[in-house]
């Protein structure tokens, strides 16, 4: 290579590095990521995009991260409980090439937790026999409280978002899961 | 003769591995059948390892095969864009349905242009590794083939994009692999031009 075509090289590269370098790095870390899914600072590099997981999930569970959240996360898998629950059957580990979503047991599934909005829901605010989420949880961890509603107990929920799929209430679930206590793998090394 | 058979034998495996491609494409779908390797072409893809490893210091074991592409690449040469590669066996099988050579369209794609695949391999290698400090998108899947040819099938906006690309290699022989595929100039440093210096070594 001569050097004016090194010089080239250098200074577009150079270019290239500085304007991504102007995007700010806002990892606001909302996403409910598949289980198995290493630290999210980490998720998102590993991450190729392949679509992979997308493709192989059995309840279609997985969607893209659309371009409005960020170049950061776009493309990147994650779960719309609302849309459709994970069936926590771990096909996503298992096709991931890149080790983003790592092969785990199903008793360290656990990518989220559910809430109840009080506010929404039928039993609490309606006095309503629903109960749709207790009967839909997989792991049972909805029980009846003793005032009657259903309560979430957050240490045996895995944020699977089979209650918040199923919750009846239209539009805004009366049950709604987050990212909270979600559990990555580490990859064990620190920048 | 003997080109007329090696260019048959090509044809050969490019279809043999866009089937493959095909069949692991289908294959992967709930459930899994565990004995077959459905992210073959991902893991074999050398530019998916290097990125990932550079951006965040960590070398998957996952990925393996790509050091296999690697030495294979230097053993061989880059055969790796002529024979394997089913983006490229998509784009060369449509011309030759097509008949692209009776329609004599052959606009030669200037030396600059060429250049472009040279600025997003070494964008995308500094951009890999100077993120971990600078903490940059990494766009490195935007341009991989197999993450385009998986994709295309799933999404609606990158199957116009698809379309867009094979129309575009009508015109131009092969103008993503020369221009802008950065895997292919990978693939060229490593079986071309790095196997070259080797090779003079050796003698």
């Amino acid at each position: 290579m001569k050097r004016r075509e090194f010089l080239k090289i250098l200074g577009i590269g150079s270019l290239f590095v500085f304007t991504g370098s102007k995007i700010k790095f806002k990892n606001k870390n909302l996403f409910i990521r598949p289980p198995g899914s290493i630290i999210e600072d980490d998720f998102i590099f590993k991450c190729i995009r392949c679509g992979e997981c997308i493709k192989v999930c059995p309840s279609n569970c997985l969607k893209p991260v659309s371009i409005k959240y960020g170049l950061f996360e776009w493309g990147t898998p994650h779960i719309i409980p609302r849309e459709s629950a994970c069936l926590l059957c771990l096909s996503c580990s298992k096709v991931c090439p890149t080790g983003a979503i790592q092969k785990i047991k199903f008793e360290d599934i656990k990518i989220g937790t559910a809430k109840i909005d009080r506010e929404r829901c039928l039993v609490w605010k309606y006095k309503k026999d629903c109960y749709v989420c207790m009967e839909y949880c997989p792991v049972s961890a909805i029980y009846k409280h003793k005032d009657g509603g259903p309560e979430v107990i957050p240490e045996v929920c895995k944020g699977c978002g089979q209650c918040e799929k199923n919750c009846p209430v239209i539009g805004e679930s009366a049950i709604k899961v987050s990212n909270e206590g979600e559990r990555r793998i580490s990859l064990k090394k620190r920048r | 003769m003997y080109k007329i058979i090696k260019l048959f034998l090509r044809y050969l495996s490019q279809i043999f591995f866009i089937f493959l491609f095909i069949f692991f494409y289908y294959k992967t779908r709930f459930p899994i059948p565990e004995k077959l390797p459905l992210n073959f072409f991902f893991r074999i893809d050398p530019l998916a390892s290097i990125s990932t490893t550079l951006s965040t210091l960590h070398f998957n074991y996952l990925l393996w095969p790509s050091l296999l592409t690697i030495l294979f690449l230097l053993i061989l040469g880059n055969f790796f864009c002529w024979w394997v590669c089913p983006f490229g066996g998509i784009i060369d099988l449509i011309n030759l349905i097509l008949f692209r050579k009776k329609w004599k369209i052959s606009i030669k794609i200037p030396n600059y242009i060429r250049k472009i695949r040279v600025f997003i391999f070494w964008g995308l290698i500094l951009n890999s590794f100077i993120f971990i400090f600078l903490r940059i998108p990494n766009f490195f899947w935007f341009f991989d083939p197999y993450v385009i040819l998986t994709r295309v099938f799933l999404f609606r906006d990158w199957f116009i994009i698809f379309i867009i690309i094979v129309v575009i290699n009508i015109l131009f022989l092969r103008f993503w692999c020369y221009t802008i595929c950065p895997l292919g100039y990978f693939n060229y440093l490593i079986g071309v031009k790095l196997r070259n210096k080797i090779m003079k070594i050796l003698k």
